[in-house]
């Protein structure tokens, strides 16, 4: 129950956070951030698992329409993401605690120690990449051509990865 | 192990290349960097994920034990790679769960039927369950479940391990200090005074003595006082046949317990009562399949009469027309049948006056099957429930007609207080037939 109550209010935060200057697209991020609290929401009070992830892709949909037109950077991402993070595992831990269908992950305290642990160490890593692309750097073509490189590369990595090993 | 992809993978894979693609194409590290965190744990999660294999091995300590007894389950957990942690769920039943488990003497948490986070290991961890035995019946233990999971979370494992380990739990059998006098006995040696005169140590009468008498008999002290000899007369100790009739056709039920549940427990501590006082004892269970044991004597009579009782706890729709489907060596002449029964099919009520019809001497122990339903709401529940007693009160007023006696079992007193009423009924029956 303390588990589904951290992931809702963690998802409102989420929903509720992403804002735009832009007359024509607050209101729609506002409706998208709403769409996926609901459908946290509903997630977590049916048990649906496979809703969890369609939930956190609509609240990061929202967040992605609220950067449009926004002149700086956002400095607020790294905690924008250790919350993203927290909440999905905390409405997936919910979820599996009540249904008791898979393996169980030790006491709620370590799990809530678990989940802290990894929100920090989210939160860390959006830092340490949000600061080196904060770094000023003269846009060529090279640091394009490399940009698409390397996301391509992580994407490839990942696909290779998950296709091996399920 | 089985493995699969948790949900988790599948959000983690979808965040991380919507944020990097989405991060690409608008143009904002935001987006990138939200991705970042996801995709390194992907990427951590699928390159340090390996199969895992895991054993286990259970024994049962002993496959009976009585109502409130614990049962030891020994588990022997390995896996490889070593100290995987398992969750061991168990294919239990109702009426019997996890007390305890520990592994090297340390408890381990446990939730329902599931043992939470062994840690197992290459040369095999043991996990001692201790399993109580909550309800009385026959158990089977089909398989063992064993669930895992990664470090990371993206992955589970599962194995289903067949074990087909069973075990009894006998009912708690209450003490009966007072039995029911059976009105014939057999010839056999026991504890029970015989209405005939015989050899004995019990006194009967006095009669003059006639030729071919046993000396030993003379009762000097009457013989003192007349002419003539007289001796004594006894009466020898025998036993009895008893023949138990459960009443298994309707269970009504309220909660775990069952109307069965107290024909069961009071069937125990007849049948242990009556093999104490060295009598026979059958047993036949009439529900929807019939099940008898020919009158026998003995702790392996006991323990047969035990083991019939916890079958007939599962139900299986065989029809079953009356008391002629009985074989007749399970009913033998003069035996004392005691019924049962909550009164509330037919079927049961019409063979026990069936049996009072063909000459066995027959008692009834009503087991109260108002405790059993609800309490009523309405006016036409309450109606209804006033015709539903009045007619069970018919019932019993047909059974005292035919010479049964019948008491009704309150299971708040007693199982012997029901006895004695219906050795009281007896008693004053025997009286007015005298």
């Amino acid at each position: 129950m303390s588990l589904a109550a951290v992931a809702l209010a963690i998802a409102a935060a989420l929903a509720l956070y992403p804002t735009s200057d832009i007359n024509n697209i607050g209101p729609l991020v506002r409706l998208v951030g709403v769409a996926g609290l609901a459908l946290m929401i509903g997630a977590v009070v049916a048990g649906a698992r496979w809703l969890v992830g369609w939930a956190a892709v609509v609240l990061v949909v929202a967040y992605g329409l609220s950067l449009i037109g926004r002149p700086s950077i956002d400095g607020g991402v790294p905690v924008y993401a250790a919350a993203l993070l927290l909440t999905i595992e905390s409405a997936y831990s919910a979820i599996e605690r009540r249904t008791g269908l898979t393996a169980s992950r030790g006491s709620a305290s370590r799990e809530f120690g678990r989940l802290a642990m990894s929100a920090v160490a989210a939160g860390t890593i959006t830092l340490v990449v949000l600061l080196l692309a904060s770094t000023p750097v003269s846009y060529g073509l090279l640091v394009q051509v490399s940009g698409v490189g390397a996301v391509g590369a992580v994407l490839t990595t990942l696909i290779v990865l998950v296709r091996q090993r399920t | 192990m089985q493995r699969t992809a948790t949900p988790r993978l599948r959000t983690f894979a979808v965040l991380a290349a919507l944020g990097l693609v989405g991060g690409l194409a608008a143009g904002r590290p935001e987006l990138a960097a939200l991705a970042a965190p996801f995709a390194v744990l992907l990427a951590i999660g699928l390159a340090g994920s390996r199969d895992l294999d895991a054993e286990l091995d259970a024994e049962l300590r002993r496959d009976r034990a009585i109502e409130g007894e614990e049962i030891t389950l020994a588990l022997m957990v390995t896996s490889d790679p070593p100290g995987a942690r398992l969750d061991v769920e168990l294919d239990l039943g109702d009426g019997v769960e996890i007390g305890s488990a520990t592994t090297d003497g340390t408890s381990i948490g446990h939730q329902g039927k599931v043992i939470q986070q062994v840690t197992a290991s290459t040369g095999g961890r043991q996990l001692i369950v201790n399993l109580r035995c909550t309800h009385w019946g026959s158990y089977r233990i089909e398989s063992l479940r064993l669930r895992s999971r990664d470090r990371w979370g993206l992955f589970d494992y599962y194995r289903e391990v067949p074990v087909a380990l069973g075990f009894k739990v006998f009912p708690e059998s209450a003490t009966v200090r007072r039995l029911l006098a059976p009105v014939e006995t057999r010839l056999g040696f026991g504890d029970v005074v015989s209405k005939h005169k015989g050899a004995g140590l019990e006194f009967a009468d006095l009669r003059p003595m006639v030729l071919g008498d046993d000396p030993r008999q003379i009762n000097w002290r009457v013989t003192a006082r007349g002419a003539d000899l007289w001796v004594n007369e006894r009466r020898p100790e025998r036993n009895s046949d008893v023949v138990l009739l459960v009443d298994t056709l309707t269970k009504p039920r309220r909660g775990v317990e069952m109307t069965l549940d107290l024909a069961v427990r009071a069937a125990a501590a007849l049948a242990t009562g009556h093999l104490r006082r060295n009598d026979r004892v059958g047993l036949v269970a009439f529900g929807e399949t019939l099940r008898w044991l020919r009158p026998g004597m003995g702790d392996v009579q006991r323990y047969q009469i035990l083991d019939t009782l916890m079958e007939s706890r599962s139900a299986r729709q065989v029809y079953w027309p009356d008391v002629g489907a009985i074989p007749r060596r399970a009913l033998p002449a003069k035996s004392l049948i005691i019924g049962l029964s909550p009164l509330l099919d037919p079927r049961a009520i019409d063979a026990l006056a069936d049996l009072r019809g063909r000459g066995f001497d027959v008692a009834v122990v009503e087991i109260p099957a108002e405790l059993f339903v609800p309490s009523p709401s309405t006016d036409e529940e309450r109606l209804a429930r006033r015709i539903w007693e009045l007619q069970r009160e018919g019932t019993r007023h047909r059974f005292l007609r035919h010479g049964i006696a019948i008491a009704p079992w309150d299971p708040a007193d007693p199982f012997q207080h029901a006895l004695a009423e219906v050795e009281a009924f007896r008693r004053k029956a025997s009286r007015t037939r005298a």
